[in-house]
């Protein structure tokens, strides 16, 4: 194991706001895009006339 | 008597050319590849801040390669393979070549955003400076520009084969700048380093980094897998969605 405590860990040997920083926003990112993506799919399967989308997922109307 | 007959099966490679036998499959990949994104990003990050040493020059903020690096390398394969699919589109007229292009280019963006952003964040500590104008950050930055052009240019055009093959176009001639950013490091006096892995030639770094860089890697392979079959099928559902055999696939309501 590398680091001695949890505050160790978290502090990064003092680049934690270069290192989590780096981190958050890219699956941050991640996150953004497939959000996009998700809600996009479940617009787009509605309005095909069924309340269900194309995973056989049940949609709320 | 009885006739032998030999038949002869042709194997159809077009027979996955179209979207009718695409969107199935693509249904079926998308779980698999997000679920094998996750794992082997836990994995990777386990090995990057829990394994993998201290690096004795930079200390801790080094561990933004197992981000910084396998985003950097996507964002030139995805571009890659959207040459390829282009190509393809051009060559054969396939349509599903372009759609496989299109659905490929945001999360390509995606990569480059992040490469670029945690680049200048390494950058900082490291460098003293967020950004500088030289040969690689700079044509990687043309890169995100080639990306968002290709994006906006195939949203631009109503027609959608005209769409499709303007589009393909550009990415072509944009192809030019993924040599250009890969060699930089070469070509150029640049403040950023060489290349720390080859083909060719053993890492220039510790097994256990080595080892976080390779599983984050594959994990952003997955997640570029997962994403743009995703996507693929956004793109079908708009483009054939007064086709018979979607409805058929859908289940009458």
């Amino acid at each position: 194991m590398e680091w001695a405590s949890l505050t160790e860990f978290f502090r990064m040997g003092g680049y934690s706001i270069y290192v989590w920083g780096s981190y958050c926003v890219s699956f941050f990112l991640f996150f953004i895009e497939l959000y996009f993506m998700f809600w996009r799919f479940r617009e787009l399967s509605k309005t095909e006339g069924s309340d269900k989308n194309l995973n056989g997922d049940v949609i709320e109307a | 008597m009885k006739k032998i007959v030999t038949e002869v099966i042709p194997l159809n490679f077009w027979k996955y050319s179209t979207p009718k036998t695409v969107f199935p499959i693509a249904s079926k990949v998308i779980p698999m590849a997000f679920l094998f994104a996750v794992i082997l990003c836990v994995a990777g990050i386990y090995v990057g801040f829990f394994v993998a040493p201290t690096d004795f020059q930079q200390g801790e903020v080094y561990r933004i390669i197992f981000i910084h690096v396998p985003s950097a390398w996507m964002s030139m394969f995805i571009y890659i393979i959207i040459v390829f699919w282009s190509l393809m589109g051009l060559i054969f007229n396939t349509r599903l070549s372009f759609m496989m292009a299109q659905s490929l280019a945001p999360t390509g963006a995606v990569m480059t955003v992040i490469a670029l952003w945690t680049g200048a964040l390494w950058g900082k500590p490291t460098w003293g400076t967020w950004w500088v104008w030289d040969a690689r950050l700079t044509s990687e930055l043309i890169l995100l520009f080639l990306y968002i052009g290709y994006i906006v240019l195939g949203a631009s055009i109503d027609d959608i084969r005209r769409s499709d093959r303007t589009s393909a176009i550009l990415a072509l001639i944009g192809a030019v700048n993924i040599p250009i950013i890969y060699f930089s490091v070469e070509w150029w006096s640049t403040l950023h380093q060489g290349a720390s892995i080859s083909l060719t030639a053993a890492p220039k770094m510790a097994a256990s980094m080595f080892l976080g860089l390779c599983l984050m890697s594959l994990s952003f392979w997955m997640y570029t897998i997962g994403a743009a079959f995703y996507r693929l099928r956004i793109v079908i559902l708009k483009r054939e969605k007064s086709s018979t055999w979607l409805r058929e696939f859908e289940g009458a309501p």
